[in-house]
């Protein structure tokens, strides 16, 4: 979920479309309300948030989070000082020029996906992880699972995680019907 | 763009056709000429701003923003939710799967694996099934007591029970599975059925599936964004004054 905070109606408006141009990504919530910011940043799937610097002194980060939010801070003018400094991914200048924008944003989008989905870009599956689907789609259990593999019920939960990422398939039907596809059971086995 | 009580009928399904099924279920059928809505309602007897809720939420994701809960009618919510069910049964769900044969008929590769599809279906229809019968029997007559029993200001012991024991919130979270089965079917359909020579079929199985899915998604957002945040505020309200 990408969060942009940001006071001003057409800014807000105008950043939001920016993003849906640039990512397929379908969480994006604008907001131009504090509190509002402070439950999104709270919430675990928020990966990006872009929060004008007005909000920023009012801002609750001292939250307990597994995973990271990245925040960048939204500045409306860039000092002229700063006009030949070097690229900073994690503040924004609103009057900075179109492609100096977009290549924050893009930057900023490529790091929470890789965040996201750790090795997002194999979709194949490895071998352990074949062997897991194998066992899912013979209807076996976590616990039955970790038996017969050696490996512990943490892992397989963690096996199983990615496996649903890499595939698209979170259901045991569905991921049956994907093992055979693949001939990874015969069908007879099911 | 929002739907407005001065526009053409017309020009709100040329806006978006996937309406369709949506004003059917609020009791407006095709043929409506150059009417607006409002004169449509008029002469229909339906509540223009139901109307306007229900139809503004289902092209309208954020429907937070734009809507006030204080004068919707917790039957009316009631009636439209059932009456999408009657058109899931009815509609959306035989459209799928005589789909799902034809693509099975006509098609140049392995029978089994389309078989595999259409258990699959089969399975998810059932759970379907079994929810929705769940909603009608349990859920929705639930809400409807509550309401009631907010409306005369009096709250009988049973129903006390039933508000401290499972109050409306618990039941938000139970759309999951079904939503993921919906999901996992369209990925085997896109990804990981074999290449055919032709995908039309494919395609028409597809469509139904992301049709549906985008009306279940409005089905959800309703209850969970109108319905459940009512009934919420009414259940404490009527513990407060026990």
């Amino acid at each position: 979920m990408i969060i942009l905070a940001l006071p001003t109606y057409v800014v807000r408006k105008g950043l939001e479309s920016i993003f849906r141009e640039l990512c397929t990504q379908k969480k994006i919530h604008s907001t131009a309300n504090i509190q509002e910011l402070n439950q999104y940043i709270k919430d675990s799937e928020t990966r990006l948030v872009y929060a004008h610097s007005s909000f920023i002194p009012d801002l609750q980060t001292n939250y307990h989070r597994k995973d990271s939010c990245k925040i960048v801070r939204v500045i409306d003018e860039k000092p002229k000082e700063l006009l030949e400094e070097a690229f900073q991914s994690d503040i924004l200048y609103l009057n900075d020029d179109e492609q100096s924008i977009i290549k924050n944003i893009k930057r900023n989008i490529a790091l929470t996906e890789k965040a996201n989905e750790g090795s997002s870009e194999e979709s194949e599956l490895s071998e352990r992880e074949k062997d897991i689907v194998r066992e899912i789609a013979l209807g076996k259990t976590n616990k039955e699972i970790a038996d017969n593999l050696f490996i512990s019920a943490h892992t397989v939960i963690t096996h199983r995680k990615n496996i649903t990422k890499k595939l698209g398939i979170k259901t045991v039907s569905g991921l049956t019907i994907y093992a055979i596809l693949n001939k990874l059971i015969q069908m007879e086995e099911t | 763009m929002f739907i407005t009580r001065n526009m053409k009928m017309a020009d709100a399904i040329h806006h978006n056709h996937l309406l369709l099924p949506v004003i059917n279920r609020l009791g407006i059928q095709l043929g409506f000429g150059d009417l607006s809505i409002e004169q449509l309602c008029d002469e229909k007897g339906i509540d223009i701003d139901f109307f306007l809720m229900i139809v503004n939420a289902f092209l309208d994701h954020d429907i937070n923003k734009t809507m006030k809960l204080d004068n919707v009618s917790v039957e009316q919510v009631v009636v439209y939710l059932k009456a999408t069910h009657q058109y899931y049964l009815e509609r959306m769900i035989p459209e799928v799967e005589n789909r799902i044969n034809a693509l099975i008929q006509h098609s140049d590769i392995d029978q089994k694996q389309f078989l595999l599809v259409k258990n699959f279906f089969e399975e998810y229809k059932h759970e379907f099934y079994a929810h929705l019968k769940h909603e009608e029997q349990s859920i929705y007559p639930y809400v409807l007591e509550v309401n009631q029993a907010n409306k005369i200001g009096k709250l009988e012991e049973d129903l006390l029970q039933k508000i401290q024991n499972e109050p409306i919130d618990s039941y938000a979270e139970e759309h999951t599975d079904i939503e993921s089965k919906l999901f996992d079917l369209k990925n085997i359909l896109i990804k990981y059925l074999p290449e055919s020579k032709d995908s039309y079929l494919r395609n028409q199985v597809l469509n139904a599936l992301f049709k549906l899915e985008n009306d279940l998604n409005d089905h959800s957002r309703i209850e969970n964004m109108v319905l459940v945040p009512m009934i919420s505020v009414m259940e404490n309200e009527l513990l407060k004054s026990c």
